[in-house]
């Protein structure tokens, strides 16, 4: 064994692997996550055609790279002539729209959850808990094709199916952390000058598990995109017109002979994504609470 | 151990009753139940015909006891598409997801294993790069995308396999890959982790100073600790496994349950998506309670419960 390798070794092992370079800000992902949230705001502004505009007269243009392609479609044209960079952009909204209000929505009730159930202990903890094991078994896809054939497939549904099924996580781990800091000094300061109990847990111990809130979060975004364009690739997401990069999928599938591009590039967006949400969060973790590691 | 299996027992059950409230709370929000069962095209006359043969009179209380009781023996309704009792269908479809699985599995794991340790053993090296590749891949691919371009590229352009549809062995490949990558990324990930921090403890060292070969440190004893948080989240890759299988037989037209789950939606066809989603989850609640007494078989610190809840990444 040469001596680099014995360093490299007797390293902690979270600079080991994977990440290697940490406190580093990853600007790539941070540059491709501000644009996506720039094409969502600005959507009115930045598409060049309608997403929803259907002229059969111009359907299955290749992209501009294409023999066949040109400029006026930069990516192309789907089935129904509707050009694929509009639907593209306007389909960050979906995505990013589900994933920032489902992850709001399960995050905080998530968070009250694991506060109250680590601070009040006793048969709630006990209650709380073992519905947390209940859902933390039941795969999101499943609530969430429950909720589409019952309620119906919108925005609102999918939101509120993710929701409930990812609380439980946040719960959890969150409960975890408040269950430690329950027993220092400073909470026991604030119950002997007559702090009430929703005040301890608000202002004492959420301040103390909002790194860990953040970083759980943003570990998850990715995934949440991704499950949102599952659902809606399975037809159980936000119903057409409304372009979601899922369905976008979806809908080529059928084309897959002669125009490739209208499955194919959509789902290279998602992946882009993602894995810059991905490394974002990775980063976010190191950097804020290296604890959760194994999380 | 008997405390321990029973404990489980009860958590388990308890995540079905979780899952039946909650679907029995939902359609009862959104009105009459009927509505969802029969459909837009139902009459009148039918509609008060199944509200009495379901018992829909009765107080909710013991509605829901008549619908609990139903789901426990295995009656999920009638599909509205086909009029087959929804369990007959699953049963049918179910050896053709099962061959897929374990075709994707027995692939995915004998390329995982020998990768995931090799690549902790010459980290950095070429098997390392191609491990922590399809790690990444895993984690931000799409199933039902990656699925896609294969057929793209090797059904289409390349023209030899086939794009879909179950039929002799080249039909598993191009699924088979599908499925097990997501799940095989995953615990390639964790061997590795693991592995490594095997190959870190106190007991390699020794039994490297005691002049023990290279092959029998690393695959010996190494790999017999490192395999360890394998087995805690294979409850969890199971999940992982199920869920894919309903994007990737979707995707490749295969006719297992998950294409039954699949068609079910488009159709809006309720118990069939109902009877999939308990089918699903009592499948995986059963296979989570396995390893866990498995588990606490292994390891003893489980069953007297000085490791709190396991947790696993999503």
């Amino acid at each position: 064994m040469t001596t680099t390798e014995l360093a490299e070794k007797s390293l902690p092992l979270r600079h080991q692997g994977w990440g290697g370079r940490l406190h580093r800000v990853p600007w790539l992902p941070v540059i491709i996550i501000g644009v996506t949230a720039l094409a969502a705001i600005l959507a009115d502004y930045v598409s060049p055609h309608s997403p929803i505009d259907v002229n059969l007269r111009e359907r299955l243009l290749p992209p501009f790279w294409m023999p066949e392609g040109s400029t006026l479609h930069l990516l192309g044209t789907d089935q129904l002539g509707r050009d694929l960079l509009s639907r593209m952009i306007y389909g960050t909204r979906i995505s990013l729209l589900v994933a920032v209000s489902s992850l709001a929505i399960g995050g905080g009730v998530g968070v009250v959850i694991g506060l109250i159930s680590a601070y009040a202990g006793g048969w709630v903890d006990t209650v709380l808990m073992r519905v947390t094991d209940a859902l933390l078994a039941i795969p999101i896809i499943f609530t969430a094709l429950l909720f589409a054939t019952i309620l119906g497939a919108n925005l609102g549904t999918i939101v509120a199916a993710i929701a409930i099924g990812i609380w439980a996580r946040y719960a959890r781990v969150i409960r975890g952390e408040a269950l430690s800091l329950k027993e220092r000094d400073f909470v026991a300061y604030a119950r002997v000058s007559g702090g009430a109990s929703w005040y301890i847990m608000f202002r004492h111990l959420f301040p103390n598990v909002v790194a860990t809130f953040l970083v759980l979060i943003s570990l998850q975004v990715g995934w949440v995109i991704i499950v949102e364009a599952t659902l809606s690739f399975l037809g159980a997401g936000v119903p057409p017109p409304t372009p979601a990069w899922g369905s976008m999928v979806a809908s080529g599938r059928g084309y897959l002979l002669t125009a490739w591009w209208i499955s194919l590039i959509p789902g290279v967006a998602i992946a882009i994504v993602v894995m810059s949400f991905n490394l974002f969060g990775d980063w976010l973790r190191d950097t804020l609470d290296p604890k959760l590691r194994q999380v | 151990m008997r405390r321990f299996v029973a404990l489980r027992l009860v958590q388990g059950v308890g995540t079905l009753f979780l899952l039946s409230l909650l679907v029995f709370v939902l359609i009862r929000m959104t009105g009459s139940p009927l509505d969802v069962l029969m459909g837009d095209a139902a009459q009148p006359e039918d509609l008060e015909y199944m509200a009495r043969k379901l018992g829909l009179d009765k107080p909710l209380i013991v509605q829901y006891g008549i619908y609990v009781l139903d789901l426990i023996r295995g009656d999920f309704g009638q599909s509205i598409a086909s009029k087959v009792p929804v369990l007959d269908l699953i049963l049918a479809r179910l050896p053709n997801s099962i061959k897929l699985a374990a075709f994707s599995m027995v692939m995915g794991m004998s390329l995982a294993f020998p990768v995931g340790i090799i690549s902790a053993v010459k980290k950095g090296g070429a098997s390392d790069f191609f491990a922590r590749l399809i790690a990444l891949l895993g984690q931000c691919l799409p199933n039902f995308w990656l699925g896609l371009v294969l057929i793209e590229v090797f059904a289409v352009r390349l023209g030899v396999l086939p794009t879909s549809g179950m039929g002799g062995i080249g039909h598993y490949i191009l699924p088979g890959i599908t499925l097990g990558w997501f799940v095989v990324a995953g615990m390639m990930r964790l061997l590795r982790s693991s592995m490594l921090d095997a190959l870190d403890s106190e007991y390699i060292k020794l039994a490297k100073i005691k002049g023990l070969s290279e092959t029998k440190v690393i695959w010996k004893h190494a790999l017999k600790n490192a395999l360890i948080p394998v087995v805690t989240f294979s409850g969890m890759y199971f999940a992982i496994l199920v869920t894919s299988a309903i994007v990737v037989e979707a995707v490749f037209v295969w006719p297992g349950v998950g294409r039954l789950l699949y068609q079910g939606i488009l159709l809006r066809d309720f118990p069939v998506v109902q009877g999939m989603v308990f089918f699903g989850a009592a499948v995986i609640v059963a296979v989570n309670l396995a390893v866990d007494i498995l588990y606490a078989f292994i390891d003893p610190r489980i069953r007297h419960g000085a490791v709190g809840q396991t947790k696993g990444p999503k």
